[in-house]
Protein backbone atom coordinates (compact mmCIF):
# COMPACT_ATOMS: atom_id res chain seq x y z
CA UNK A 1 0.00 0.00 0.00
CA UNK A 2 1.48 3.70 -0.70
CA UNK A 3 0.66 6.51 1.40
CA UNK A 4 1.70 9.72 -0.70
CA UNK A 5 2.75 12.58 1.34
CA UNK A 6 3.97 14.51 -1.18
CA UNK A 7 1.19 17.20 -1.68
CA UNK A 8 3.24 20.20 -1.92
CA UNK A 9 4.65 18.65 -5.10
CA UNK A 10 1.71 17.46 -6.47
CA UNK A 11 -1.82 16.66 -4.74
CA UNK A 12 -2.98 12.96 -4.93
CA UNK A 13 -5.20 11.29 -4.73
CA UNK A 14 -7.83 13.25 -7.02
CA UNK A 15 -11.57 13.94 -6.19
CA UNK A 16 -13.21 11.16 -8.51
CA UNK A 17 -14.89 13.57 -9.75
CA UNK A 18 -11.95 15.53 -11.47
CA UNK A 19 -10.41 11.89 -13.48
CA UNK A 20 -13.85 11.18 -14.13
CA UNK A 21 -14.43 14.70 -16.35
CA UNK A 22 -10.47 14.11 -17.99
CA UNK A 23 -11.99 10.94 -19.24
CA UNK A 24 -15.45 11.75 -20.33
CA UNK A 25 -13.31 14.79 -22.63
CA UNK A 26 -11.01 12.34 -23.86
CA UNK A 27 -14.09 10.11 -24.69
CA UNK A 28 -16.72 12.49 -25.71
CA UNK A 29 -15.68 15.89 -26.62
CA UNK A 30 -11.52 16.48 -26.96
CA UNK A 31 -11.95 18.68 -30.00
CA UNK A 32 -9.19 21.76 -30.78
CA UNK A 33 -11.29 24.64 -28.60
CA UNK A 34 -10.89 27.96 -30.27
CA UNK A 35 -10.59 25.99 -33.51
CA UNK A 36 -13.50 25.77 -35.98
CA UNK A 37 -17.02 26.25 -34.43
CA UNK A 38 -18.37 21.87 -35.03
CA UNK A 39 -19.97 20.80 -31.99
CA UNK A 40 -16.68 19.32 -30.62
CA UNK A 41 -14.36 22.76 -31.23
CA UNK A 42 -17.56 23.63 -29.32
CA UNK A 43 -17.61 21.72 -26.30
CA UNK A 44 -14.13 21.74 -26.20
CA UNK A 45 -14.08 25.57 -26.49
CA UNK A 46 -17.04 25.60 -23.74
CA UNK A 47 -14.75 23.87 -21.23
CA UNK A 48 -11.95 25.76 -21.22
CA UNK A 49 -14.21 28.90 -20.71
CA UNK A 50 -15.88 27.22 -17.79
CA UNK A 51 -12.44 26.78 -16.53
CA UNK A 52 -11.23 30.19 -16.57
CA UNK A 53 -14.76 31.57 -15.49
CA UNK A 54 -14.89 29.18 -12.33
CA UNK A 55 -10.79 30.32 -11.65
CA UNK A 56 -11.86 34.03 -12.03
CA UNK A 57 -14.72 33.63 -9.83
CA UNK A 58 -12.54 31.92 -6.77
CA UNK A 59 -9.58 34.27 -7.20
CA UNK A 60 -11.64 37.59 -6.95
CA UNK A 61 -11.16 38.52 -10.93
CA UNK A 62 -14.05 39.82 -13.01
CA UNK A 63 -12.29 38.58 -16.22
CA UNK A 64 -12.56 35.18 -17.38
CA UNK A 65 -10.72 35.95 -20.30
CA UNK A 66 -7.79 37.46 -18.32
CA UNK A 67 -7.42 33.99 -17.06
CA UNK A 68 -4.45 32.27 -19.38
CA UNK A 69 -4.11 28.80 -19.26
CA UNK A 70 -0.01 27.12 -18.97
CA UNK A 71 1.65 24.05 -18.38
CA UNK A 72 2.52 24.85 -14.82
CA UNK A 73 3.07 27.37 -12.45
CA UNK A 74 6.62 27.90 -13.71
CA UNK A 75 4.94 28.67 -17.26
CA UNK A 76 2.56 31.34 -15.71
CA UNK A 77 5.48 33.12 -13.38
CA UNK A 78 8.26 33.01 -17.08
CA UNK A 79 5.09 34.66 -18.35
CA UNK A 80 3.95 37.01 -15.94
CA UNK A 81 7.97 37.96 -15.34
CA UNK A 82 8.94 38.12 -19.00
CA UNK A 83 5.86 39.66 -20.08
CA UNK A 84 5.72 42.79 -17.57
CA UNK A 85 8.85 43.51 -16.10
CA UNK A 86 10.59 46.30 -17.31
CA UNK A 87 14.06 46.14 -19.15
CA UNK A 88 16.80 47.82 -16.90
CA UNK A 89 14.50 48.29 -13.52
CA UNK A 90 14.31 46.90 -10.41
CA UNK A 91 12.50 44.18 -8.90
CA UNK A 92 12.56 43.03 -4.84
CA UNK A 93 11.91 39.16 -4.21
CA UNK A 94 11.72 37.11 -0.79
CA UNK A 95 14.04 35.31 1.13
CA UNK A 96 11.71 32.21 0.48
CA UNK A 97 11.86 32.16 -3.16
CA UNK A 98 11.38 29.06 -5.52
CA UNK A 99 13.90 28.59 -8.38
CA UNK A 100 10.44 29.22 -10.31
CA UNK A 101 10.87 32.81 -9.32
CA UNK A 102 14.60 33.23 -8.26
CA UNK A 103 15.68 32.15 -12.01
CA UNK A 104 13.49 34.41 -14.35
CA UNK A 105 14.56 37.04 -11.73
CA UNK A 106 18.79 35.89 -12.54
CA UNK A 107 17.53 35.62 -15.99
CA UNK A 108 16.39 39.48 -16.59
CA UNK A 109 19.20 40.54 -14.32
CA UNK A 110 21.85 38.51 -17.08
CA UNK A 111 20.20 39.46 -19.85
CA UNK A 112 18.23 42.43 -18.99
CA UNK A 113 19.67 44.54 -17.31
CA UNK A 114 17.08 44.17 -14.36
CA UNK A 115 18.57 44.70 -10.61
CA UNK A 116 16.89 42.46 -7.86
CA UNK A 117 16.57 43.01 -3.91
CA UNK A 118 15.54 40.37 -1.51
CA UNK A 119 13.58 41.04 1.43
CA UNK A 120 13.52 39.06 4.66
CA UNK A 121 10.22 37.73 5.31
CA UNK A 122 10.89 37.66 9.51
CA UNK A 123 9.77 40.35 11.60
CA UNK A 124 8.44 43.47 9.89
CA UNK A 125 7.27 42.33 6.03
CA UNK A 126 6.41 45.52 4.93
CA UNK A 127 8.83 47.46 6.97
CA UNK A 128 11.93 45.38 5.06
CA UNK A 129 10.00 45.31 1.48
CA UNK A 130 9.16 49.65 1.98
CA UNK A 131 12.78 50.32 2.88
CA UNK A 132 14.13 48.84 -0.42
CA UNK A 133 12.05 50.37 -2.78
CA UNK A 134 13.87 52.78 -5.29
CA UNK A 135 12.55 55.13 -8.14
CA UNK A 136 13.75 51.90 -10.06
CA UNK A 137 11.39 49.59 -8.59
CA UNK A 138 8.82 47.82 -11.21
CA UNK A 139 7.76 44.99 -8.90
CA UNK A 140 7.46 42.56 -5.83
CA UNK A 141 7.32 39.33 -7.07
CA UNK A 142 6.96 36.88 -4.45
CA UNK A 143 5.39 33.19 -3.00
CA UNK A 144 2.08 33.62 -1.33
CA UNK A 145 3.04 30.58 1.19
CA UNK A 146 6.47 28.86 1.08
CA UNK A 147 7.15 25.62 -0.11
CA UNK A 148 9.33 24.13 2.32
CA UNK A 149 7.21 25.88 5.73
CA UNK A 150 4.30 26.65 6.76
CA UNK A 151 5.00 30.69 6.02
CA UNK A 152 2.58 32.36 4.59
CA UNK A 153 3.30 36.12 3.19
CA UNK A 154 0.42 39.19 3.88
CA UNK A 155 -0.64 39.66 0.39
CA UNK A 156 -3.24 42.16 1.44
CA UNK A 157 -0.44 44.17 2.74
CA UNK A 158 1.99 43.95 0.25
CA UNK A 159 -0.40 44.74 -2.37
CA UNK A 160 -2.05 47.87 -0.77
CA UNK A 161 2.16 49.00 -0.57
CA UNK A 162 2.34 48.06 -4.23
CA UNK A 163 -0.68 50.27 -4.99
CA UNK A 164 0.78 53.36 -2.96
CA UNK A 165 4.34 53.11 -4.76
CA UNK A 166 2.67 52.57 -8.05
CA UNK A 167 4.35 49.29 -9.08
CA UNK A 168 3.64 45.46 -9.67
CA UNK A 169 2.22 43.01 -7.63
CA UNK A 170 3.32 39.36 -9.19
CA UNK A 171 2.05 36.70 -6.47
CA UNK A 172 3.31 33.14 -6.64
CA UNK A 173 0.21 31.26 -5.22
CA UNK A 174 1.92 27.75 -6.15
CA UNK A 175 1.35 26.75 -2.33
CA UNK A 176 -2.13 28.46 -1.27
CA UNK A 177 -4.47 28.27 -4.45
CA UNK A 178 -7.13 25.91 -2.94
CA UNK A 179 -6.30 26.41 0.83
CA UNK A 180 -6.06 30.83 0.89
CA UNK A 181 -8.75 32.93 0.44
CA UNK A 182 -7.35 35.32 -2.38
CA UNK A 183 -8.48 38.13 -4.14
CA UNK A 184 -7.17 39.99 -6.96
CA UNK A 185 -8.98 42.86 -6.68
CA UNK A 186 -9.19 43.54 -3.21
CA UNK A 187 -5.32 42.14 -2.41
CA UNK A 188 -4.42 44.65 -5.37
CA UNK A 189 -2.66 41.78 -7.50
CA UNK A 190 -1.31 42.81 -10.75
CA UNK A 191 -0.76 38.89 -11.64
CA UNK A 192 -1.81 35.80 -9.86
CA UNK A 193 0.08 32.62 -10.47
CA UNK A 194 -0.45 29.05 -9.59
CA UNK A 195 -0.55 25.40 -10.97
CA UNK A 196 -3.68 23.31 -11.27
CA UNK A 197 -2.23 20.07 -10.37
CA UNK A 198 -1.52 21.54 -6.23
CA UNK A 199 -4.25 22.33 -4.21
CA UNK A 200 -6.78 23.08 -7.00
CA UNK A 201 -6.61 19.43 -7.28
CA UNK A 202 -6.36 19.07 -11.20
CA UNK A 203 -3.91 17.22 -13.37
CA UNK A 204 0.20 17.83 -13.95
CA UNK A 205 -0.04 20.20 -16.99
CA UNK A 206 -2.10 22.76 -16.21
CA UNK A 207 -1.48 25.87 -14.37
CA UNK A 208 -2.76 29.85 -15.24
CA UNK A 209 -1.66 32.92 -14.51
CA UNK A 210 -4.93 35.94 -14.00
CA UNK A 211 -3.34 38.97 -15.11
CA UNK A 212 -5.46 42.36 -13.49
CA UNK A 213 -7.89 44.26 -16.47
CA UNK A 214 -6.21 46.79 -18.10
CA UNK A 215 -2.39 45.65 -17.77
CA UNK A 216 -0.12 45.20 -21.09
CA UNK A 217 1.43 41.64 -21.47
CA UNK A 218 4.16 41.20 -23.59
CA UNK A 219 3.60 37.48 -25.29
CA UNK A 220 6.36 34.49 -23.82
CA UNK A 221 5.13 31.97 -26.93
CA UNK A 222 4.43 33.17 -30.57
CA UNK A 223 1.77 31.03 -33.02
CA UNK A 224 -1.57 30.03 -34.01
CA UNK A 225 -4.30 31.15 -31.94
CA UNK A 226 -7.37 30.32 -33.69
CA UNK A 227 -8.61 34.08 -34.63
CA UNK A 228 -6.85 37.05 -36.83
CA UNK A 229 -5.00 34.42 -38.56
CA UNK A 230 -4.33 37.14 -41.74
CA UNK A 231 -2.11 39.11 -38.91
CA UNK A 232 1.66 38.10 -38.38
CA UNK A 233 1.32 39.58 -35.14
CA UNK A 234 0.12 38.41 -32.24
CA UNK A 235 -3.19 39.49 -31.17
CA UNK A 236 -3.60 42.65 -29.01
CA UNK A 237 -6.28 41.13 -26.49
CA UNK A 238 -6.66 38.33 -23.83
CA UNK A 239 -6.28 35.27 -23.61
CA UNK A 240 -5.25 35.24 -27.38
CA UNK A 241 -2.60 37.40 -27.01
CA UNK A 242 -0.68 34.80 -24.97
CA UNK A 243 -1.95 31.52 -25.54
CA UNK A 244 0.00 30.54 -28.73
CA UNK A 245 -1.38 26.51 -29.79
CA UNK A 246 -4.03 24.50 -28.72
CA UNK A 247 -5.10 24.21 -25.16
CA UNK A 248 -5.77 21.16 -23.24
CA UNK A 249 -9.47 20.64 -22.91
CA UNK A 250 -9.10 17.57 -20.39
CA UNK A 251 -6.22 19.05 -18.64
CA UNK A 252 -9.32 21.94 -18.72
CA UNK A 253 -12.18 20.03 -18.01
CA UNK A 254 -9.87 18.21 -14.53
CA UNK A 255 -9.35 21.87 -13.46
CA UNK A 256 -12.70 22.85 -13.23
CA UNK A 257 -13.76 19.68 -11.45
CA UNK A 258 -10.93 20.51 -8.88
CA UNK A 259 -12.04 23.96 -8.52
CA UNK A 260 -15.55 23.27 -8.32
CA UNK A 261 -14.40 20.74 -5.73
CA UNK A 262 -12.45 23.48 -3.59
CA UNK A 263 -15.27 26.01 -3.99
CA UNK A 264 -17.73 23.04 -2.37
CA UNK A 265 -15.36 22.22 0.61
CA UNK A 266 -14.54 25.68 1.33
CA UNK A 267 -10.58 27.01 1.09
CA UNK A 268 -10.68 27.47 4.98
CA UNK A 269 -11.98 24.10 5.86
CA UNK A 270 -9.46 22.60 3.16
CA UNK A 271 -6.53 24.57 5.19
CA UNK A 272 -8.20 23.38 8.60
CA UNK A 273 -8.18 20.00 7.68
CA UNK A 274 -4.57 20.49 6.12
CA UNK A 275 -3.34 21.96 9.71
CA UNK A 276 -5.18 19.33 11.78
CA UNK A 277 -3.54 16.95 10.15
CA UNK A 278 0.12 18.44 10.35
CA UNK A 279 -0.43 19.29 14.41
CA UNK A 280 -1.03 15.44 15.27
CA UNK A 281 3.00 15.61 13.84
CA UNK A 282 3.99 18.60 15.65
CA UNK A 283 2.25 17.44 18.96
CA UNK A 284 3.97 14.03 18.46
CA UNK A 285 7.22 14.68 17.39
CA UNK A 286 7.43 18.55 18.99
CA UNK A 287 9.64 17.21 22.12
CA UNK A 288 11.56 14.11 20.45
CA UNK A 289 15.27 14.14 20.90
CA UNK A 290 15.62 12.29 17.91
CA UNK A 291 14.02 14.91 15.10
CA UNK A 292 15.57 18.46 13.91
CA UNK A 293 11.46 20.04 13.16
CA UNK A 294 12.34 23.65 11.03
CA UNK A 295 9.18 26.19 11.01
CA UNK A 296 5.92 25.93 13.21
CA UNK A 297 2.65 24.24 12.64
CA UNK A 298 -0.04 26.10 10.92
CA UNK A 299 -0.37 24.74 7.41
CA UNK A 300 0.03 21.80 5.13
CA UNK A 301 3.98 21.30 5.53
CA UNK A 302 6.06 19.25 8.17
CA UNK A 303 10.04 19.46 7.01
CA UNK A 304 12.12 17.77 9.54
CA UNK A 305 15.48 16.01 9.48
CA UNK A 306 16.61 12.84 11.83
CA UNK A 307 19.74 13.18 13.65
CA UNK A 308 22.54 10.82 12.33
CA UNK A 309 20.79 10.19 8.88
CA UNK A 310 20.70 11.83 5.76
CA UNK A 311 17.39 13.54 4.54
CA UNK A 312 17.83 10.95 1.18
CA UNK A 313 18.17 8.07 3.59
CA UNK A 314 14.92 9.06 5.60
CA UNK A 315 13.46 9.30 2.09
CA UNK A 316 14.90 6.50 0.93
CA UNK A 317 13.70 4.39 4.27
CA UNK A 318 10.32 6.00 3.74
CA UNK A 319 10.20 4.83 0.74
CA UNK A 320 10.77 1.27 1.53
CA UNK A 321 7.82 1.22 3.59
CA UNK A 322 5.16 2.86 1.38
CA UNK A 323 5.44 6.29 2.76
CA UNK A 324 5.99 8.86 -0.60
CA UNK A 325 7.75 11.93 1.09
CA UNK A 326 10.36 14.43 -0.73
CA UNK A 327 13.51 15.33 0.27
CA UNK A 328 16.35 17.88 -0.57
CA UNK A 329 16.30 21.51 -1.15
CA UNK A 330 12.58 21.20 -2.99
CA UNK A 331 13.89 23.49 -5.81
CA UNK A 332 13.96 26.28 -3.19
CA UNK A 333 17.96 26.51 -2.35
CA UNK A 334 16.96 30.41 -1.46
CA UNK A 335 14.05 29.43 1.13
CA UNK A 336 16.38 26.55 2.72
CA UNK A 337 19.22 28.72 3.25
CA UNK A 338 16.91 31.17 5.16
CA UNK A 339 15.24 28.72 6.95
CA UNK A 340 18.65 27.13 8.00
CA UNK A 341 18.74 23.67 7.12
CA UNK A 342 22.19 21.68 6.06
CA UNK A 343 23.51 21.80 2.27
CA UNK A 344 21.51 18.64 2.08
CA UNK A 345 18.54 20.18 2.98
CA UNK A 346 15.62 18.36 5.04
CA UNK A 347 12.52 15.42 4.47
CA UNK A 348 9.51 17.45 3.51
CA UNK A 349 5.86 16.04 4.45
CA UNK A 350 3.20 17.77 2.38
CA UNK A 351 -0.97 17.17 3.05
CA UNK A 352 -3.58 18.10 0.85
CA UNK A 353 -7.75 18.41 0.70
CA UNK A 354 -8.01 14.56 0.50
CA UNK A 355 -4.93 13.18 3.09
CA UNK A 356 -6.54 11.29 5.76
CA UNK A 357 -5.81 10.75 9.36
CA UNK A 358 -4.69 7.29 8.65
CA UNK A 359 -2.22 8.16 6.32
CA UNK A 360 -0.48 10.60 9.20
CA UNK A 361 -0.27 7.18 11.49
CA UNK A 362 1.20 5.33 8.71
CA UNK A 363 3.91 7.80 8.51
CA UNK A 364 4.37 7.93 12.14
CA UNK A 365 4.47 3.77 12.06
CA UNK A 366 7.11 3.83 9.66
CA UNK A 367 9.13 6.63 11.20
CA UNK A 368 9.27 4.52 14.55
CA UNK A 369 11.75 1.56 12.37
CA UNK A 370 13.25 4.51 10.10
CA UNK A 371 14.22 6.77 13.43
CA UNK A 372 16.13 3.03 15.38
CA UNK B 1 -30.11 36.57 -38.57
CA UNK B 2 -27.95 39.09 -37.54
CA UNK B 3 -24.38 38.12 -36.70
CA UNK B 4 -22.21 40.39 -33.96
CA UNK B 5 -18.29 39.60 -34.99
CA UNK B 6 -16.36 38.97 -31.74
CA UNK B 7 -12.78 38.88 -31.26
CA UNK B 8 -12.26 35.98 -30.25
CA UNK B 9 -14.15 32.71 -29.04
CA UNK B 10 -13.29 33.65 -25.42
CA UNK B 11 -15.11 36.90 -25.86
CA UNK B 12 -17.71 35.30 -27.51
CA UNK B 13 -18.51 32.82 -25.23
CA UNK B 14 -18.19 35.79 -22.57
CA UNK B 15 -20.81 37.68 -24.69
CA UNK B 16 -23.13 34.83 -24.83
CA UNK B 17 -22.89 34.48 -21.41
CA UNK B 18 -23.84 37.81 -20.60
CA UNK B 19 -26.68 37.65 -22.68
CA UNK B 20 -28.12 34.10 -21.21
CA UNK B 21 -28.32 35.92 -18.17
CA UNK B 22 -30.41 38.21 -19.50
CA UNK B 23 -32.66 35.69 -21.03
CA UNK B 24 -31.40 35.90 -24.77
CA UNK B 25 -30.11 32.82 -26.42
CA UNK B 26 -27.22 33.11 -29.03
CA UNK B 27 -24.80 30.76 -30.90
CA UNK B 28 -21.70 31.21 -31.56
CA UNK B 29 -20.12 30.75 -35.06
CA UNK B 30 -17.16 30.57 -37.08
CA UNK B 31 -17.39 33.89 -39.52
CA UNK B 32 -16.30 33.48 -42.96
CA UNK B 33 -13.09 34.96 -42.94
CA UNK B 34 -13.70 37.05 -46.00
CA UNK B 35 -16.33 39.05 -43.80
CA UNK B 36 -13.23 40.72 -41.46
CA UNK B 37 -10.22 42.45 -42.03
CA UNK B 38 -7.83 39.96 -39.88
CA UNK B 39 -8.99 36.53 -40.77
CA UNK B 40 -10.66 33.72 -39.04
CA UNK B 41 -13.13 35.16 -36.07
CA UNK B 42 -16.02 34.36 -34.07
CA UNK B 43 -19.32 35.75 -34.29
CA UNK B 44 -22.70 35.60 -32.18
CA UNK B 45 -25.66 34.83 -34.41
CA UNK B 46 -29.34 36.09 -33.13
CA UNK B 47 -32.85 37.22 -34.45
CA UNK B 48 -31.77 40.67 -36.02
CA UNK B 49 -35.25 41.65 -34.01
CA UNK B 50 -33.29 41.63 -30.83
CA UNK B 51 -30.18 43.61 -31.73
CA UNK B 52 -31.30 46.82 -29.85
CA UNK B 53 -31.11 44.24 -26.63
CA UNK B 54 -28.36 42.46 -27.87
CA UNK B 55 -25.98 45.95 -28.35
CA UNK B 56 -27.22 47.80 -25.60
CA UNK B 57 -26.52 44.38 -22.97
CA UNK B 58 -22.75 43.91 -24.30
CA UNK B 59 -22.29 47.45 -23.95
CA UNK B 60 -23.56 47.81 -20.66
CA UNK B 61 -21.21 44.48 -19.67
CA UNK B 62 -18.35 46.19 -21.74
CA UNK B 63 -17.91 43.45 -23.58
CA UNK B 64 -16.65 44.61 -27.11
CA UNK B 65 -18.06 43.53 -30.13
CA UNK B 66 -17.36 44.39 -33.85
CA UNK B 67 -19.35 44.94 -36.69
CA UNK B 68 -23.05 43.82 -36.58
CA UNK B 69 -23.59 41.62 -40.26
CA UNK B 70 -27.11 41.32 -41.42
CA UNK B 71 -30.49 43.20 -42.01
CA UNK B 72 -30.51 45.50 -39.49
CA UNK B 73 -33.97 45.48 -37.57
Amino acid sequence: MITYLDCAATSFPKPDTVTEEMCRCMREYCGNPGRGSHAMALRASEVIYSCREAAASLFGSSFPENCILTGNATHALNLAIFGLIPDNSHVLISDMEHNSVLRPVEHLKRERGVSYSIFPTDGDIIGNIRKRLSPRTSAVICCHSSNIINKTLPAGEIGALCRRAGILFILDASQSAGCADIDMERDNISALCFPGHKGLLGAPGCGMVIFTDGISVRPLMFGGSGVNSEEITMPDFLPDRLEAGTMSAPLAAGLLEGIKYVKRRGTENILAHERHLTDILYDRYGRDGRMKIYGERGGPLFLFNVYGKTPQRVGALLNDRGICVRTGLHCAPLAHRTVGTPPGGAVRLSVGALTTERDIMRFIHAMESVMM
Amino acid sequence: MCIAAMKSMTIAQKGRTALKSSGITVEIINLDPMLTKNGCAYGLSFPCARRDDIERILKSKKIAYGEIIGRGN
